[in-house]
């Protein structure tokens, strides 16, 4: 028995000495009545007190008999888990993590699958009756739906990891705002530190009575694991990971150094000496923007080039996936060019040609044919299609033809993903438009490989990793990225590869996009110089600027956002990154209690840690029968008195 | 040949309540016994005793009165005919008329309105049958007492003494079974009605110098139903004692199990008493029809006169 569906019953029990007062009473005022003689009493009355006990017996039945029927009213429940009709209606809110840290990946799984999985398990539970909301969280709550338990199933299934680092003091009072009392939250989450750190309970904690947390990964986890480009950088340099695109001419020519640092502190100590082979920081890299409020939106991503205009980039996404508050990472970068751009999003093909982008990035998938041709349209007017695995999932890869249209064409694909351990080194093909593969990069990501071409039209040219396997497939107005990038931001608009990409596509188009190829991506970038300008954060608020002094070291970025380096005609970027999703160890559970008022339920006990209210099948037939039992035998016992 | 058809139960197996609305004792005793013997396919007319009369070889030292002369006018041998009249009972009806016998419960009448329709059933019987009948009532002492003789106008007196008969007082059978002892020169049969409710010592030892005396001794035990169940008394708080007003505040029901064994102990101690000391012990309930008593009665009598010719030398 592990609990009570209506526990209130429970304060009748005392009913059950009512037997016992009723023969206590009985016995003291019931009147002595005749007898023929008292012979025969004043025998038995010399006997042993136990001999008498039928009559007690039968009180005892009778007690029994009651206490369990007060029992079954009370409607005791077995231990196991009942169906939704088994317990009242719950208010519960299914709190997800959508942060960066979410999509993690280790060993072929990704953190977010599990988060999904336990949520969708948990959904399932409710009934018709419960009142539910599911919740995308990150730094605070990113989304916000309820409805029936059906279709926040059908919600959760689209949901994503974003971008987002985790707040989870701020993710928890706005949990607080919206939840009223007696409202059980779930919190799903991998369980890393976020940017948050540990900090004093508040007034709700420690002791949120009706908070479940939820751990899904298990990971050992670590600093610097998964994210974009954490692992895609030594852990002690500030590497160069991308560089920017321009038109013709040096000037325009902007190399960007992308780096960040992370440290417990926040800091970036930009120590390295000068000669040395890069920036030796203290602690590894991450990227991801917290504050990324304050950078220019991603609504559009205009590529400048020169006083000609604005030449857009436009990403489709689904019609359902969570707001972002700010942008990706490599967009705000591209953002921060000196002619730069801003992408776009849209929810529909036909939405797509809309300000007449260069470059529309999009899924692989199927494509109707209303969309097809809406596609064939914008090619016919000058916009590149680039296309790219929307997933790391092999489910988001269609079989088949997936682009059928007169003048576009693409190649079928299926999922392949390399060997663990395979290493490639990739340089650009000879006669390729566009910079080499950046292999190094590739090498360090979690997931590895590529997509595999099946047969379709032979491509005007690829890229192509060391396995034979096309990185880049381009044929006319078409060109498909082919290797699933993350974790956790698959998408290749948020990914450090983009801008090379951009650019490989963008120059087999127009040969003045094509870089200057002064600056490999992925190789350590060159130590500021003497007089080297260092300015940031960008687009946020009150930027700083430095000049590195002679034979000095680089200033300590506290601030996070991007930071501008500016030496011999190149500049870099660096990022101060936020160490919201830099640090994916697994918080201590006693440290999640204390900060966060929340402690963490083992996996094994989670089953039963939710829906407490909710508990296994009703016992009270059986409580029944047994009090039937009682009253039966108490009957028994009175007749066998009578007889004998 | 006809088959009987009348519905109707047997006289001797109506309920004692029913039996005793049907008129005044003698009539209603007359009715039992003459219902009874029907039922056993006995007719009264044909008198003689229920005992097996019997010849038996001529000793030396045999009244020469008692050789049955035709039987040796046929087998020219002597054999003495154990004649009824020298096999006629003089029987005595020993009545408790203690107050705990007009204790009703559950019965359909007292303990004492029984054991007097019994005694008078068996009176007009043993009568019906040349016995010689007497009657004693006892409480505390001998309260009644009329020797045993035969005839009619034995009936009509026997009847007018029971009719007379009241229960009150306390048991102590001791003292007056002695006093009937001594009133009794002659062997008999001593038909002992009583509840026994009482310590055993005090009806043992009356009832051993019964036998002492040579008295053949019937005990008729006479219990209400609801002295053997309780019924009716478990909800109470207490019992008190009709013949000495004592209170015992105990409820029944944390007794009744201690009680019903006491009472087979009781039983038990006659039973095994009645064996070893050669008298006839009864169980009787009120409920029981008293024609049922009466055959009880006979057939432990019956067994009782077998056993006594099996030791017969």
């Amino acid at each position: 028995m592990t609990g009570f569906l209506q526990p209130l019953a429970l304060l009748a029990l005392p009913l059950a000495l009512l037997p016992f007062l009723l023969a206590r009473r009985s016995a003291r005022r019931g009147e002595p009545t005749p007898f023929s003689s008292l012979h025969l009493f004043e025998e038995a009355e010399r006997r042993p007190r136990p001999r008498r006990g039928r009559s007690r017996r039968q009180i005892l039945l009778r007690a029994l008999a009651i206490a369990l029927l007060v029992l079954a009213a009370a409607r005791p429940t077995g231990p196991g888990r009942g169906g939704p009709a088994s317990h009242r209606p719950t208010r519960a809110v299914v709190a997800v993590d959508v942060s960066a840290s979410a999509g993690q990946r280790e060993g072929g799984r990704v953190a977010w699958s599990s988060i999904r999985g336990w949520a969708d398990s948990l959904l399932a539970l409710a009934g018709p009756g419960d009142e539910l909301a599911l919740a995308a969280v990150a730094d605070g709550i990113v989304g916000w739906w309820t409805g029936d338990p059906a279709a926040l199933r059908r919600r959760l299934a689209t949901l994503r990891p974003t971008a987002r680092g985790s707040d989870w003091p701020r993710t928890l009072a706005a949990l607080a705002e919206r939840a009223d009392d007696g409202t059980e939250t779930y919190l799903l989450t991998d369980g890393s530190r976020g940017g948050a750190p540990p900090m004093p309970a508040g007034p709700d904690g420690p002791g949120r009575q009706d908070y479940r947390a939820l751990r899904v990964w298990g990971s050992a986890g670590g600093p610097n694991r998964g994210l974009v480009g954490a692992r895609w950088t030594a852990p002690d340099r500030v590497h160069v990971v991308g560089r920017s695109w321009g038109g013709d001419g040096a000037p325009q020519t902007a190399g960007r150094v992308i780096g960040s640092v992370l440290s417990e502190r926040g800091l970036i100590p930009m120590d390295g000496a000068p000669g040395t082979a890069g920036w030796t920081v203290a602690d590894s890299a991450t990227f991801g923007l917290a504050g990324a409020d304050a950078l220019p939106s991603d609504d559009l991503l205009h590529l400048a080039r020169g006083a000609a205009g604005a030449y857009p980039v436009v990403r489709l996404t689904a019609p359902d996936e969570p707001p972002e508050s700010g942008p990706l990472f490599w967009e705000a970068a591209i953002g921060t060019a000196d002619r730069g751009a801003v992408v776009s999003r849209a929810t529909a093909v036909a939405g797509l040609a809309a300000d007449s982008p260069m470059l529309a990035l999009l899924p692989i998938r199927p494509y109707r044919a209303d969309e097809a041709r809406v596609l064939s349209g914008l090619a016919a007017g000058g916009t590149r299609l680039l296309f790219a695995p929307a997933c790391p999932d092999p489910a988001c890869i269609p079989a088949g033809a997936w682009l059928r249209t007169p003048g576009l064409e693409a190649p079928a694909v299926e999922w392949r993903l390399g060997p663990a351990g395979r290493r490639t080194s990739l340089a650009g093909a000879p006669g390729t438009p566009g910079p080499g593969v950046p292999e190094h990069l590739l090498a360090r990501a979690p997931v590895r490989g590529a997509l595999g071409v099946l047969g379709g039209p032979e491509p005007d040219w690829t890229w192509e990793l060391v396995t034979g396997e096309p990185a880049l497939w381009v044929r006319g107005p078409v060109a498909v990225w082919l290797v699933p990038l993350g974790p956790p931001v698959t998408r290749l608009g948020a990914t450090p590869v983009f801008p090379l990409v951009v650019e490989a596509v963008l120059a087999a188009w127009d040969p003045r996009w094509r870089g200057d190829g002064a600056v490999r991506a992925g190789e350590p970038a060159p130590i500021p110089p003497e007089g080297a300008i260092l300015t940031g954060p960008l687009g946020g608020s009150d930027p700083a600027t430095w000049t590195i002094p002679p034979g000095g070291a680089p200033p300590r970025l506290e601030r996070p956002g991007l930071y501008r380096v500016e030496a011999a005609g190149t500049t870099f970027l660096a990022v101060r990154g936020e160490p919201a999703e830099g640090d994916l160890t697994p918080v201590d559970a006693s440290l999640w209690e204390s900060s966060w008022g929340v402690r963490p339920t083992p996996a094994a006990d989670w089953e039963r840690a939710v829906f407490p209210r909710r508990r296994g099948p009703e016992l009270w037939p059986w409580i029944v029968l047994l009090a039937i039992g009682a009253l039966i035998a108490e009957a028994w016992t009175r007749r066998a008195g009578l007889n004998n | 040949m006809s088959l009987r058809t009348d519905p109707r139960p047997p006289v001797a197996l109506l309920s004692p309540a029913e039996l005793l609305r049907l008129g005044a004792l003698d009539f209603v005793a007359r009715l039992v016994v003459e219902g009874f013997l029907a039922g056993r396919h006995r007719s009264p007319e044909r008198g003689g005793s229920l005992e097996f009369a019997e010849h038996r070889p001529y000793v030396p030292g045999d009244d020469l009165r008692r050789i049955d002369w035709k039987v040796f006018g046929r087998s020219d041998r002597h054999y003495v005919r154990e004649s009824e009249e020298e096999t006629n009972l003089r029987a005595v009806l020993v009545l408790d008329t203690s107050a705990s016998m007009a204790w009703a419960g559950e019965g359909p009448v007292s303990k004492f309105e029984y054991a007097r329709l019994l005694a008078a059933a068996l009176g007009h019987l043993l009568l019906a049958q040349q016995d010689a009948v007497g009657l004693a009532a006892f409480a505390g002492g001998l309260t009644a007492f009329r020797p045993p003789r035969g005839g009619a106008s034995q009936r009509v007196l026997l009847m007018e003494a029971l009719a007379g008969l009241e229960p009150g007082g306390e048991t102590w059978p001791d003292a007056p079974f002695r006093e009937l002892a001594e009133r009794l020169p002659r062997r008999g049969v001593l038909i002992v009605i009583s509840d026994l409710l009482g310590p055993t010592e005090r009806f043992l030892p009356g009832l051993r110098y019964f036998r002492h005396r040579k008295h053949e001794v019937v005990v008729l035990h006479v219990l209400d139903p609801a002295e053997r169940s309780l019924a009716g008394l478990l909800e109470a708080g207490g019992v008190v004692d009709a013949e000495t007003g004592r209170v015992l505040r105990i409820p029944p029901s944390e007794l009744a199990d201690a009680y019903r064994e006491a009472l087979a102990r009781l039983e038990r101690v006659y039973r095994t008493q009645a064996h070893d000391r050669g008298f006839d012990y009864v169980p009787l309930t009120t409920s029981e029809p008293v024609g049922i008593a009466l055959g009880r009665y006979l057939e432990g009598r019956r067994g009782h006169l077998a056993r006594m010719a099996g030791r017969r030398p």
